[in-house]
């Protein structure tokens, strides 16, 4: 199982970096449509992940306790909430500033480090519960990381970083979920008991991400056509996730 | 049990509209502040009533944490296409881009069915005999409605309609509450096994209005004054809820 969560934590940071850099190179245009269609889609897998998966598990292996469970989600989403409000607010000033455009390179890396770290716990989190469990909770971490990766590119270079040093930065910092994995793996193997908590404080922040970063973007597209490819990518997402989840264990 | 019910029906409905229409005859500076708190303070109280009241309540009520959950999920992807296709209707100041140009009727009928969908949710709430969960509901319905009634306000009075008319329609569209709550209090009365289901869309619902809607605008603010003073206005929407929460008066 720990390959499983070491091959799935360098998938999910520097794997997610290098098809980002793939995506950076491609034409403005086809660049746009291929991740505004990766955020819908990443929005189905990470809201179904959470609310299929991680959510009833938690709660079922916590003994039902859950008032417990959900009062760690409320933290959990209280925390994403406090941690995004600084990282905005290390890099504006005043009040005008439009968040990403004006984000400092360093910010936007401990920013991506500290979130690349949430990420490797919560892939060892979900394959310490089973394996498909893993697997899901892996593909919506890849799914919005790609997204995300892209916009941080595309940041660093605005800031005049060479194209090399971009990435090169980038993977450095990208690279703490590996630890992360590892690390959590064998601290939540002995404390198992822990792990219900965790799973709460993973599903916040699945959630934190999908309502409060990537639903507002979606809405800022409008009309039938937009609105309808929308529809259809997070049906994908949470079909895919119901798949997985659905498929009997396989190890 | 009803007359709570009622009573929770009309402050989230007309008593929202009457605090709103006090906060549009203040100074806009005033308004602004208000409003900015309140939305703070919302943000608490709806995750709170919705992660430690409905949810708990639904799958303790049920014993089907799988069930409750993918409604939940369901709820949250309703909101999302409700939202999409009745965009105007998560704005809560009139500096939106979008929103200033909703027309008049639009926000009203967004309102009625809005309020509608609260009026159901006081009276599941209420109708698990979990007095605390009741009055959670219906305390953080006045506490977003408020906020969401002075934005339709200020929209309404954008588009040139006279302040007396705003307030009368405002008024008609924002009370299908009540029916709502009095109709659901005596079908669900009746059909108690779905109350379970009933509070998770409540609970989707609040979800999605706290970390859709609320979340993206706090954000708004990057002050350091203004972000201590929305996580401390978050922290007492949340154990403001804990405490009336915890009055219980459970009886199964």
């Amino acid at each position: 199982m720990l390959l499983w969560v070491i091959l799935f934590s360098i998938l999910g940071s520097i794997g997610a970096i290098i098809l980002a850099f793939w995506f950076i190179n491609l034409t403005k245009r086809t660049q746009k449509s291929l991740v505004s269609a990766l955020v819908s889609y990443a929005t189905g897998t990470l809201i179904s992940a959470a609310a299929l998966g991680m959510i009833p598990t938690a709660i079922t292996k916590a003994g039902n306790a859950v008032q417990l469970v959900m009062s760690f989600f409320l933290g959990g989403l209280l925390f994403f909430f406090i941690l995004e409000k600084l990282v905005i607010w290390r890099h504006c000033h005043d009040t005008e500033c439009v968040v990403t455009g004006e984000a400092a390179g360093p910010v936007i890396l401990i920013g991506d480090a500290f979130h690349n770290f949430v990420d490797g716990v919560v892939i060892a989190a979900s394959f310490l519960i089973n394996f498909n469990f893993g697997i899901a909770v892996s593909l919506s971490v890849i799914a919005h990381e790609v997204p995300q990766e892209i916009g941080d590119l595309a940041i660093l270079i605005d800031k005049k970083y060479s194209k090399k040093k971009a990435i090169l930065y980038n993977t450095l910092s990208g690279s703490t979920t590996i630890p992360a994995a590892i690390i959590a793996y064998f601290v939540l193997e002995q404390i198992s008991l822990a792990i219900p908590y965790i799973l709460a404080i993973s599903a916040s922040s699945f959630l934190y991400i999908a309502l409060s970063d990537l639903t507002p973007e979606l809405h800022q597209k409008l009309g039938l056509k937009h609105s309808l490819v929308q529809l259809i990518l997070i049906f994908a997402g949470i079909l895919t996730m119901l798949l997985i989840f659905m498929l009997k264990s396989t190890l | 049990m009803l007359i709570w019910i009622i009573l929770f029906s009309i402050l989230g409905s007309v008593g929202a509209i009457l605090a709103a229409s006090v906060f549009i005859l203040i100074t806009e500076r005033v308004q602004k502040k208000i409003v900015s708190a309140l939305l703070s303070f919302a943000t608490g109280t709806l995750l709170t009533a919705a992660l430690i009241g409905l949810i708990p309540e639904a799958i303790e009520n049920s014993g089907e944490p799988h069930l409750i959950t993918i409604i939940i999920l369901c709820g949250v992807l309703f909101f999302f296409f409700l939202e999409k296709f009745l965009i105007w209707r998560n704005c809560q100041n009139n500096e939106c881009e979008i929103h200033a140009h909703a027309p008049g009727p639009l926000i009203l009928i967004g309102d009625a069915f809005h309020n509608f969908t609260d009026g159901i949710v006081i009276a599941a709430a209420f109708l698990t005999g979990n007095f605390g969960l009741g009055l959670a509901a219906g305390v953080t319905i006045i506490m977003h409605e408020i906020p969401q009634e002075t934005g339709d306000f200020a929209i309404l009075l954008h588009n040139g309609m006279s302040k007396k008319k705003a307030l009368l329609y405002n008024l008609l569209s924002s009370s299908t509450t009540i029916p709502a709550a009095i109709i659901s209090y005596f079908i669900l009365d009746v059909f108690k096994l779905v109350i379970p289901i009933f509070l998770a869309i409540s609970a989707a619902s609040f979800l999605y209005i706290a970390l859709s809607d609320l979340t993206p605008q706090l954000h708004q603010k990057t002050e350091s004054k203004e972000i201590i003073k929305q996580v401390v206005l978050i922290v007492i929407g949340i154990l403001l809820m804990v405490v009336v929460l915890s009055l219980g008066g459970h009886n199964h």
